[in-house]
């Protein structure tokens, strides 16, 4: 006894209350009649009232309600209005609030920054994630060659353990639809990562924006390749990182 | 996710989403009935 493969949409969008009321009438005849359908029907049931339990929602930082907030006032328009005005539960519940932030992010991307707003993603992610450095090591020799045949072109390393950027690695990145070399240094606790990728590329590059919620971002090129410097840092250490490995590859 | 928990319709959820509200329906069944099965299991011995 189970539900009629057929009728698993139908029954789910009448469970929802999307259905007209032709198709709904249709199918509360076919439930008296089918033990399955009903049943699958109860099991919905219940699925939601395990979905109403408290203890699975999650109250979203306010800094986050705030930031959305800001973007949808400043968008101002559009389907986003709309959920704006809504006044959406903010209830997330824990694992689930990485999508609603993922979403929020590519809601932004189409926007002026969008590639700050990216690059900031992508340092935040790599710090917070399991995979900060796919080659790990402080010896620029060790990671330079590991780009080779992964990048299409050599990104430069530079040793600035002297001047208190240890390196800690490289990782390969995804940005805007090509790869892009992330080599990451270290400011006392804090994670820099440097993207390089050529800068013949097409992406449209906004104007340099500062920082993005605390996150300095410097930005520079450089022998055809361009720079962009993320993190967490103070912007001054940010600059002054920037400064030495540009003056490191001009030997 | 989005129709449980933030009580959007088919319509909205495929708005945010940018797919089809039929692709919305099926995803939405689909996760359902794995759900279903999965605390089906889960409740058995």
């Amino acid at each position: 006894m189970s539900v009629c493969p057929d009728k698993i949409e139908l029954l789910q969008a009448y469970f929802d209350g999307e259905l007209d009321a032709a198709n709904a009438q249709a199918l509360e005849a076919h439930l008296t009649t089918c033990p399955g359908c009903s049943a699958a029907l109860d099991e919905l049931r219940m699925l939601r009232a395990r979905f109403a339990d408290p203890a699975l929602r999650e109250r979203a930082p306010e800094h986050l309600r705030r930031r959305v907030e800001a973007i949808l006032q400043a968008e101002g328009s559009g389907p986003s209005r709309r959920a704006g005005t809504r006044a959406l539960p903010w209830g997330l519940s824990a694992g689930f609030g990485a999508i609603a932030a993922a979403l929020a992010t590519v809601a932004v991307l189409p926007s002026a920054g969008a590639l700050e707003t990216q690059l900031v993603a992508d340092h935040v992610r790599s710090t917070l994630g399991t995979r900060l450095v796919d080659v790990e090591t402080s010896d620029r020799h060790t990671v330079k060659p590991w780009f080779n045949g992964k990048v299409d072109f050599a990104p430069p390393v530079v040793d600035l353990a002297g001047a208190g950027f240890p390196l800690q690695g490289g990782r390969l990145e995804y940005l805007d639809g090509r790869r892009v070399a992330a080599l990451v240094y270290r400011r006392n606790k804090h994670i820099i990562n440097l993207f390089i990728w050529p800068q013949e590329t097409g992406l449209r590059l906004p104007a340099l924006g500062g920082s993005d919620d605390g996150y300095a971002i410097v930005h520079w090129t450089d022998g055809g390749l361009q720079f962009w410097a993320v993190s967490d840092v103070d912007r001054r250490d940010l600059e002054a990182f920037s400064r030495l490995f540009a003056q490191h590859i001009r030997g | 996710m989005l129709r449980e928990l933030e009580d959007l319709s088919y319509r909205q959820i495929a708005e945010v989403s940018g797919v089809p509200v039929g692709t919305v329906m099926s995803r939405l069944a689909r996760a359902r009935q794995m759900l279903v099965v999965a605390l089906r299991e889960e409740s058995r011995p």
